[in-house]
């Protein structure tokens, strides 16, 4: 079987791509074999769909607050407006309703969105060869380029997010409020047992109390615990899935890479384990993927295939890091005025 | 990546959860004084680890060291207005640093 070495340059991959959709546009005896690879690149369409999705969501959970109930948010916002002394204007009644909703984030949209259109760019030929339609050999070179973008896109973020992982801080700190409240609950109360009951209670009801403060404690543990195991879920699926798609991604543009050499029994053996490759990423065994995120990152920038992307990709974050300011920053401590009580 | 983007993003996320929990603690009225400030610093601190996830920054050990500082100084704020400016300081850093 012929391995597909990325080692061995091809002047021009693109042109292999283009090779490729105009099989499978204009049919003849090549079809069979670029209908081979286009089956691995509809997987690598939904596996990269997936790996953006993920990406959404964890920065999305992140930044969000934890569920209120319908009762407890009209509560709260009974509470907060009677009580309060700020002038009323419409600002104020919706942060008494919702004070803990995470603002919004532009540059994370502007992320999303380009990742996305990355995506949409490559499947809309294959969209395109599935009605039935000719493809230019511009779309096919810029679905080559795209391919091969998000690929390394997502492999270098697999890695970047495994090193950076996603915390919940709204939630953390929603549990650490509770804990306070709880402890120093605890403590007055201890101080109270000391010198006896004044009345007010018995020493039997502070004995239950003091056990009933002790059990809460025990389920803000199991909270906190819930919270620290939702963050890893949240980072092993995302970096699982980022990972799946840039490994397909890479062997499939690879195998493309090669295609005029390639038979169709050949393209046949190789397709299945590109796709029995990105099925063994299951996330069960996470520290297996986590040297395999590493691993994608050193290939891509040693590959002579894959760096050139590679390196257009982190120039460009190199020059935005260097026109940034270096110097050391004076931190101020003058205050501007809010929106909300001008 | 270096091992600094990591600690500055750890001691940045830190801080942030300190703020929170200032803010939570707050009565109403103090969060209303609290929460645009509160919004920059989440969205600032979430534009900075976008950058970071992306490679676009290299945080240096003085990085770290400040936001360590910012945090020390948040918990010793006695009342509204320093822990007001401490939000004001981590904005203007990491805009005037990262952004």
């Amino acid at each position: 079987m012929i391995q597909p070495s990325s080692k061995i340059q091809n002047p021009n991959s693109k042109i292999i791509w283009v090779v490729l959709v105009a099989s499978l546009s204009l049919g003849g005896c090549s079809v069979e074999k670029a209908r081979a690879l286009q089956g691995a690149a509809v997987q690598f369409k939904t596996e990269s769909l997936a790996a953006i999705d993920a990406i959404d969501q964890m920065r999305q959970r992140e930044l969000e607050a934890p569920p209120r109930s319908q009762a407890d948010i009209r509560q709260g916002f009974i509470s907060r407006v009677l009580n309060s002394k700020v002038d009323l204007n419409s600002a104020v009644i919706d942060l008494a309703i919702d004070p803990f909703q995470p603002p919004k984030v532009a540059e994370w949209d502007d992320f999303i969105v380009d990742l996305r259109s990355q995506y949409e760019g490559f499947a809309s030929i294959f969209d395109k060869l599935n009605s039935g339609a000719i493809v230019s050999q511009a779309e096919a070179k810029q679905s080559a380029e795209y391919a091969r973008r998000l690929t390394v896109q997502m492999a270098l973020l697999a890695d970047a997010i495994n090193k950076n992982p996603p915390m919940l801080g709204q939630y953390r700190s929603r549990t650490i409020v509770k804990l306070k409240k709880l402890r120093q609950d605890y403590q007055t109360l201890l101080t109270r047992l000391k010198s006896g009951s004044d009345g007010s209670e018995t020493l039997q009801q502070m004995n239950q109390r003091k056990s009933d403060l002790e059990n809460q404690a025990g389920e803000l543990m199991n909270e906190w615990q819930q919270i620290k195991q939702e963050e890893q879920k949240l980072l092993e699926t995302t970096v699982v899935q980022c990972t799946k798609a840039a490994t397909m991604g890479k062997e499939l543009v690879e195998v493309a890479n090669h295609y005029n050499d390639l038979e169709v029994g050949q393209l046949n053996a190789l397709i299945p384990r590109i796709l029995t490759t990105a099925a063994a990423f299951t996330g069960r065994d996470y520290s297996v993927v986590k040297v395999k995120a590493t691993n994608l990152v050193s290939q891509i920038q040693s590959d002579p295939f894959w760096s050139g992307v590679t390196k257009t990709l982190l120039d460009r974050a190199n020059t935005a890091a260097a026109s940034r300011t270096q110097v050391q920053v004076n931190l101020p401590v003058s205050l501007p005025p809010t929106s909300r009580n001008r | 990546m270096s091992d600094s983007n990591h600690l500055f993003l750890q001691q940045a996320a830190n801080l942030m959860n300190d703020l929170n929990v200032h803010y939570i603690e707050a009565e109403f009225d103090d969060q209303v004084q609290l929460k645009d400030q509160l919004d920059q610093a989440m969205r600032d601190f979430s534009k900075a680890k976008l950058a970071i996830l992306k490679n676009n920054i290299t945080c240096t050990a003085d990085d770290v060291k400040q936001m360590q500082q910012l945090r020390q100084r948040l918990a010793k704020a006695p009342d509204l207005q320093q822990i007001l400016a401490t939000v004001v300081s981590f904005v203007s850093f990491v805009r005037l640093r990262f952004l």
